[in-house]
């Protein structure tokens, strides 16, 4: 199959201006970054466990939960209005619609994290830039293509915000309430939001984060996992 | 050498015929226009996108440059037609100057509009623009004129000639007078295959000849039909009404009046209420001694057929 940067790049540019006028889209990180901030204004402690529960919180609401939102309601919008149909008969395929599309999100979604750790009032001394950089953008694509499976099986915004509700609770919310319960604990572990969840905690509260077999075997079979449910997802479905 | 060639066609659909060994060649600069009915036409384009593949037979390209224009397309919304026209220009690397060729399509004013507050006229010529901008060799556009005002289709089709200067346009619609316009040659779907219409023009003569139509008045617009489009006229509460694929369209004429007009295009009054295209007959059934019934190709209509209108029909038939 043929790949075009240019038409990539076209569809880059097109989606970016898209999101940016999309309110309803732009929730997500916009809630991650509100939550950060009040959190932050509401309880004005300097107890390291509630800046790690602040910027958790902060960063899965951001990465999971924006992730498959970004990736599942622009492609149910554009089968809503009948503008995917134009797109794939105007040569483009659908590698370069999917790569197009995952890019401009993982832009700004990346971004929104890496504002995030100076507004929960944590210094960059604290958290390796780039051991955090490597998992929230291996988690934001993870959720991405999430978000593309999703779209493939939705006809409308709305399926899309119903059929993403599983997966949305499911990544977003085991991984937060991991301090709750022991075994909520052990399911984080090896779900692929629960390798940040694990990430800062260890910065922030052991002052030292190193990568285990496991961290590294739970994001590469989950980018793995989701990469073929999408790949047989768009063969079964295409997009129709 | 031909654009895309049918070669004996066929394609089922659950069990359902669609299409019956169809063959069409295209050729370059041919102004082909395709009656087909809507699922017909759905399953046509899934055909042409390869979305499905045919019970049997074989489509061929000859070009892999194809543009096609659904009916219910749509555009992106929130941004300008400029920024619209631009990202599809981009697509299709061909850097054409879209302030210049604007005009052509009537929308040198609104290239700096949102996309939302074009009208319904307007949005159609986009997709022309957009269509124009790949400069593809051939396109099917699938009932352009559907919803356009008077205005608007004189806008379309100077727009369409533009398009039609480096492609091959080919229009699909179930509408007759939307082909009449849009196209020079046309096929209708009948029993699942293509025949060509004879339109009867007169090559060498410059002024057009009469062309007979039937009307039906809907709201504010009047609808055209060709006698051979019609399947049966049947009167309800007094109104004569012209079923056409199944759907209804009330006449201002009567019953009579009707007979009179269309017993030279093989029309029949086979009952009190009812005027059936002698084309369309498939089957005459014979419940009991005296009741019989009509069965028509491609309808589920079942017409009455009156006991003493039955030698007449058969001599009609033979």
């Amino acid at each position: 199959m043929n790949i075009s940067i240019r038409k990539i790049n076209a569809i880059f540019i097109l989606r970016l201006q898209l999101i940016l006028k999309n309110f309803s889209l732009l929730m997500a990180p916009l809630m991650a970054i509100g939550y950060v901030i009040a959190f932050k204004n509401f309880f004005p402690s300097n107890l390291l466990s509630l800046r790690a529960l602040t910027l958790n919180m902060g960063i899965i609401l951001n990465t999971t939960m924006g992730g498959i939102m970004f990736g599942s309601y622009p492609i149910a919008e554009e089968k809503e209005h009948h503008t995917l149909r134009v797109l794939m008969t105007s040569s483009v395929n659908a590698t370069e619609y999917f790569i197009g599309s995952l890019l401009p999100s993982l832009l700004i979604l990346t971004l929104v994290s890496i504002i995030l750790v100076p507004l929960s009032g944590t210094s960059w001394r604290q958290v390796s830039i780039i051991n955090y950089l490597v998992i929230t953008i291996v988690c934001t694509i993870i959720s991405i293509l999430v978000g593309f499976t999703v779209g493939i099986f939705s006809h409308n915004q709305t399926s899309a915000g119903v059929l993403s509700l599983l997966p949305t609770v499911i990544f977003t919310f085991i991984p937060m309430f991991k301090g709750f319960n022991k075994t909520i604990s052990a399911i984080s572990d090896f779900l692929y939001s629960g390798v940040i969840a694990k990430f800062i905690n260890q910065s922030l509260l052991k002052h030292r984060f190193t990568w285990s077999s496991s961290d590294v075997g739970v994001l590469i079979v989950w980018l793995i996992i989701f990469s073929v449910v999408l790949i047989y997802a768009y063969r079964y479905k295409r997009f129709d | 050498m031909n654009l895309i060639e049918f070669e004996n066609v066929a394609k089922q659909i659950k069990n359902q015929r669609i299409f019956n060994n169809i063959s069409l060649k295209i050729n370059p600069k041919e102004k082909i226009g395709l009656k087909m009915s809507h699922i017909e036409s759905a399953t046509f384009f899934d055909l042409l996108e390869q979305n499905t593949l045919p019970s049997s037979g074989s489509i061929i390209n000859h070009t892999h440059n194809i543009s096609i224009k659904r009916y219910n397309d749509g555009i992106y919304q929130k941004m300008t037609v400029k920024s619209y026209l631009q990202f599809f220009n981009h697509i299709a690397n061909q850097h054409v100057d879209i302030k210049r060729l604007a005009p052509q399509f009537s929308l040198g004013d609104n290239l700096t509009m949102k996309t939302t507050a074009l009208t319904t006229d307007q949005i159609e010529r986009l997709h022309l623009f957009r269509i124009a901008l790949s400069q593809p060799d051939l396109v099917f556009i699938e009932s352009p004129l559907r919803d356009l005002s008077n205005e608007g289709v004189k806008s379309y089709l100077k727009a369409l000639e533009v398009v039609r200067q480096k492609s091959t346009v080919i229009v699909i619609s179930s509408y007759m007078e939307e082909l009449l316009q849009l196209s020079s040659t046309i096929y209708q779907c009948i029993d699942h295959q293509f025949e060509k219409i004879d339109l009867e023009l007169d090559k060498d003569s410059t002024k057009p000849q009469n062309v007979f139509r039937l009307s039906s008045h809907l709201d504010d617009k009047t609808i055209f039909f060709s006698p051979n489009e019609i399947d049966f006229i049947e009167s309800i509460n007094g109104v004569s009404n012209f079923s056409v694929n199944s759907e209804y369209f009330p006449s201002p004429l009567t019953m009579e009046e009707l007979e009179k007009k269309l017993i030279h295009f093989g029309f029949f009054r086979c009952h009190r209420s009812y005027l059936v295209n002698l084309q369309r007959i498939s089957e005459l059934i014979s419940y009991s001694k005296n009741s019989y019934t009509l069965i028509l190709k491609n309808s589920k209509e079942t017409l009455p057929l009156s006991r003493a209108k039955l030698d007449q029909l058969k001599d009609l038939l033979q």
